[in-house]
């Protein structure tokens, strides 16, 4: 007898995406001030922490369209907080909707390998979003620009070290716990 | 961040609402992208740090911030130099060697026009974020009108993040009751266990928040009629029309500007200074 | 009260999707205008999920099968959340996680803006409904600086504003001061004069005495007993204790100050001051007190008085400005106090990060400890709180009540010299409570100290023997 909501995203979903936006900018800050901005091993933590928890928010909402929802959203926050981010946010927004694609291909939001598969492509190919930026702002200098791109390199170490491996862990472990139930 | 953890609304010296003053950062950062003339970029810096300066008070901030920035930028220069420099002196003799020296050269020949096309993006952000508090900016996305599926998340975050700052306060104190010391140390030498300290809780307090969320908000019906009326409605002033039409005439005349600066001429003024530091070398 | 039933609920039955187990199982009651209803019983008995049917979560939000008869204000249920949310209130346990806005007249208005309520009406409504809570003057406040009893009367206004028929309260005194929760008393009085059904989910009964018109107790999702009447409460009977229920008459305990306390004492707080930074002002100054030995020293103050702050000093997660702290007269600094102390936070969450309770045990014991001192302690406490049998399940798959005794457990593996804990009974059953409060009692009784923040006077009067006042 459950009423049917005329919405494809439920409330739930959404204050899930916001929530785990906050946390992410909160955690990342917190990982900032203990170690530093631009320290690469702050910057390997940083990225680990972010990716587990998206690892997390995917097999939380398990629903197509939620890495393009979380991405819109973040890029809404430093859109309207910060007033920048216009130029990369469609060409990310693209890429974001491309890897939800690849989850529903691999497999579906139901299988763990298939949303790890998706969030890895995400990562990577939001990185090279970044280093385009660096090129477009950076064009005079390609120092500046290989500085920028030698930067990103530790953060994808973090994703791929311990983002990946722990987000799987731990919604393993939060399905165990009840709290998970998509996966 | 600390904007959004402001507990009271900021003082904004100009009466400014916050639309407007995104829309100056918006416009002006992305406008900025195009720019590559030295003496545009100049300008337009300066015509936004006149801005700046009439939108805030607090120097210190954007001192830190100009200082902040600068070193950044003398930090990155300083490490792809002594890089290629190292390189350089790794394949010395081999014709690889002189391409490098090269590169070097140019990462110090070029270094202001990225520099100067970061100031204006700078300023207007500064300029919005300053004067940013969590009610005006609850209060501007109402009046924006977002859809559900943009204001939700988005009411969620500022609301939270607040929040979050404390939970991650209390759960640094609980860690460390454990007998885990948080510190930079600990995180290099534990850092599996230092993601699953902060992780498994983050997540758990999260997912559980959600779900109350979650259900105060079915309840009160958000995000769920089409056009909701609003307790305090928020009106652009004259200030705010003059402050935006000033803002797309300057985005526009730099524009125009940028597409009247012969290429050829910039393009052979980099050259020149490459030659003229070769030939003195 | 003779006001007309708004709720109407006949062999109401409900099961979770995925569960064999029915969580509410033939439940009959009938509620009127004017009239209040306290739903009790021991954790896990199905209060929550008839608080989810009563504000139409079930079936909207929680899916599963509901049978029997329930009607509400009029409207035969199952009906559409849209259409009950405008008969029914909710607050949650916890405000903070319901409330939605940034400030006070935001959140009390936000259920009307959602209704495309006129700003004219909108605006009336919101001032009415705060004056009726008594806080027109946290109109403008930002959510962020209120007290937690300031953030409930803020999400009971918004309540009054949408003009709500039945008002659903879920757990409303948990973290309310005594004082707090008189108001919250006088409060529901006031909702019954203007006409609203209240219904209380609390194990806190004494509170409601004179206040609830109609008391259900449940147990395994089946009525246990319901109790019609002015007195309801007192006549609930004395088989209560046997069903894990709170006491319905607590008084204050008289506890004895720390200061005429006699015998040896363990810590020694002497002349500290504190203030967050340079520019905001002192909490402590020149703060001296003495916690005894073997005893449980509960600190008592008003909301804002700096208690927990007081336990966090002596934790050694804040440092004193000036003035030490000594633990059986050796001053000790705040790394070592760590050492010494355990500490229960209030919030269960973030304190349980293993994989099984046997593994949380195992990391919270002190390093250096055998192998076999371990399992003999993990052994012991599992015992104690009754959690041998969920040891190897996943820690925050466990109920409230199950995580509470798991958080004060680890504390205890930790061998401290001195507890710390801060509202470590809020939201449990009497049962819980009473296990807490034992296994202090052994604690102090065995050479340990104890100090103990807490709103909960059941508590206080079983277990504390001091009484370290702190004024703001």
């Amino acid at each position: 007898m459950a009423g049917k909501s005329r919405f494809y995203w439920r409330t739930e979903d959404l204050v899930v995406v916001g929530l785990f936006a906050a946390l992410a900018k909160v955690v990342s800050l917190a990982i900032a001030l203990v170690g530093g901005g631009m320290n690469p091993f702050t910057l390997f933590l940083k990225n680990g922490v972010s990716t587990a928890l998206l690892v997390v928010l995917v097999a939380r909402v398990g629903r197509f369209g939620v890495l393009s929802l979380q991405l819109f959203v973040t890029h809404m926050v430093s859109l309207l907080m910060f007033g920048g981010g216009m130029i990369s946010f469609l060409p990310a927004l693209a890429i974001a909707i491309l890897c939800d694609g690849a989850i529903a291909l691999f497999g579906g939001y139901r299988r763990l390998a298939a949303v790890i598969a998706g969030v890895a492509m995400y990562d990577l190919l939001l990185r090279g979003v970044s280093i385009g930026m660096s090129m477009l702002s950076a064009r005079e200098n390609a120092g500046m620009v290989m500085m920028a791109a030698v930067m990103i390199v530790p953060g994808y170490f973090g994703c791929l070290l311990v983002g990946l491996p722990f987000g799987a862990k731990f919604v393993k472990e939060l399905r165990h716990a009840g709290i998970v139930r998509n996966v | 961040m600390q904007a959004l953890c402001a507990t009271s609304e900021n003082e904004d010296p100009c009466g400014l609402d916050f639309r407007t003053r995104l829309l100056a950062s918006l416009v002006l950062s992305t406008v900025t992208i195009y720019l590559s003339d030295e003496r545009i970029l100049a300008v337009l810096a300066a015509a936004t740090f006149a801005y700046l300066a009439a939108s805030t008070r607090r120097w210190k901030v954007v001192a830190a911030a100009y200082l902040m920035m600068t070193a950044m930028s003398i930090l990155s220069i300083a490490v792809i130099w002594c890089s290629y420099t190292l390189i350089g002196a790794i394949l010395e003799g081999s014709s690889a060697a002189g391409r490098f020296a090269q590169m070097r050269e140019s990462v110090l020949g070029n270094f202001h026009t990225p520099f100067l096309r970061m100031l204006p993006s700078m300023n207007v952000m500064l300029a919005l974020v300053l004067n940013l508090s969590v009610q005006k900016f609850t209060g501007a996305m109402k009046s924006l009108r977002m859809p559900r599926v943009v204001f939700l998340p988005l009411l969620v975050f500022c609301r939270f993040v607040p929040e979050f700052i404390d939970v991650t306060r209390q759960l640094r104190d609980a860690v460390r009751m454990r007998g885990f010391p948080v510190s930079f140390g600990s995180a290099i030498l534990h850092p599996f266990q230092t993601v699953r300290l902060t992780v498994v809780p983050l997540c758990v307090r999260t997912l559980r928040m959600a779900d109350n969320l979650a259900m105060a908000a079915e309840m009160k019906r958000v995000g769920y009629a089409r056009r909701p009326t609003h307790l305090r409605e928020t009106y652009l002033r004259g200030r705010d029309w003059a402050t935006m039409a000033v803002t797309v005439s300057l985005a526009a005349a730099v524009v125009v500007w940028q597409s009247n600066v012969p290429q050829k001429a910039s393009m052979m003024r980099r050259g020149a200074t490459i030659e003229k530091r070769s030939d003195t070398k | 009260m003779s006001g007309e039933v708004v709720i109407r609920a006949k062999g109401l039955s409900y099961t979770y999707p995925f569960q064999g187990k029915k969580a509410l199982d033939g439940v009959s009651f009938t509620l009127r205008r004017g009239e209040a209803l306290l739903v009790t019983g021991e954790s896990g008995c199905g209060k929550s999920t008839l608080m989810r049917i009563l504000n139409g979560l079930v079936p909207e939000h929680f899916r599963g099968s509901l049978e029997g008869e329930l009607e509400i204000a009029g409207e035969p249920c199952p009906a559409p959340l849209e259409r009950i949310s405008r008969h029914v209130g909710t607050v949650l346990q916890n405000p903070e996680e319901q409330i939605l806005a940034t400030s006070v007249e935001e959140e009390v208005a936000l259920a009307l803006e959602w209704r495309a309520t006129p700003r004219e009406k909108m605006a009336r409504r919101v001032d009415a409904a705060l004056c009726a809570l008594e806080i027109p003057h946290l109109a403008r406040r930002s959510v962020f600086t209120l007290s937690s009893g300031e953030r409930q009367k803020c999400v009971i206004a918004s309540v009054v504003a949408a003009e709500s028929e039945i008002v659903v309260m879920d757990e409303p005194t948990a973290n309310l001061s005594p004082g707090a929760t008189e108001d919250l008393a006088r409060i529901v009085a006031s909702l019954k004069r203007r006409g609203a059904a209240v219904v209380i989910v609390d194990h806190r009964l004494y509170w409601l005495k004179g206040v609830a018109d109609k008391v259900l107790v449940l147990k395994d999702g089946k009525t246990a007993a319901y109790v019609e009447g002015r007195d309801a409460l007192s006549r609930l009977g004395s088989g209560k204790t046997a069903v894990g229920l709170r006491r319905i008459d607590v008084e204050s305990p008289a506890l004895r100050d720390v200061a005429e306390s006699g015998g040896p004492s363990a810590v020694a707080i002497d002349s500290v001051s504190f203030r967050h930074s340079r520019r905001t002002p002192y909490i402590y100054r020149d703060f001296s007190a003495l916690l005894p030995r073997g005893g449980i020293t509960a600190v008592v103050g008003p909301n804002g008085a700096g208690k927990t702050t007081l336990a966090r000093l002596v934790c050694g997660l804040l440092k004193p400005e000036s003035g030490e702290i000594a633990f059986d007269g050796r001053p000790l600094s705040a790394a070592m106090r760590r050492r010494d102390v355990a500490f229960v936070m209030q919030q269960m969450d973030i304190q349980l990060y293993m994989r099984t309770v046997r593994e949380e045990l195992d990391f919270s014991a002190p390093r250096g400890l055998s192998r076999i001192d371990r399992r003999t302690d993990e052994k012991r406490w599992l015992d104690a709180f009754g959690l041998a049998h969920l040891a190897d399940r996943h820690p925050h798959s466990l109920s409230g009540g199950e995580k509470q005794r798991l958080v004060v457990a680890c504390a205890l593996m930790k061998r401290p010299s001195l507890m710390v804990l801060d509202e470590p009974t809020s939201g449990l059953d009497g049962r819980n409570m009473r296990v807490i409060a034992d296994v202090l009692r052994d604690y102090a009784s065995s050479g340990g100290t104890v100090l103990l923040i807490t709103h909960d006077l059941e508590l206080l009067s079983l277990a504390a023997t001091h009484r370290l006042e702190v004024a703001r």
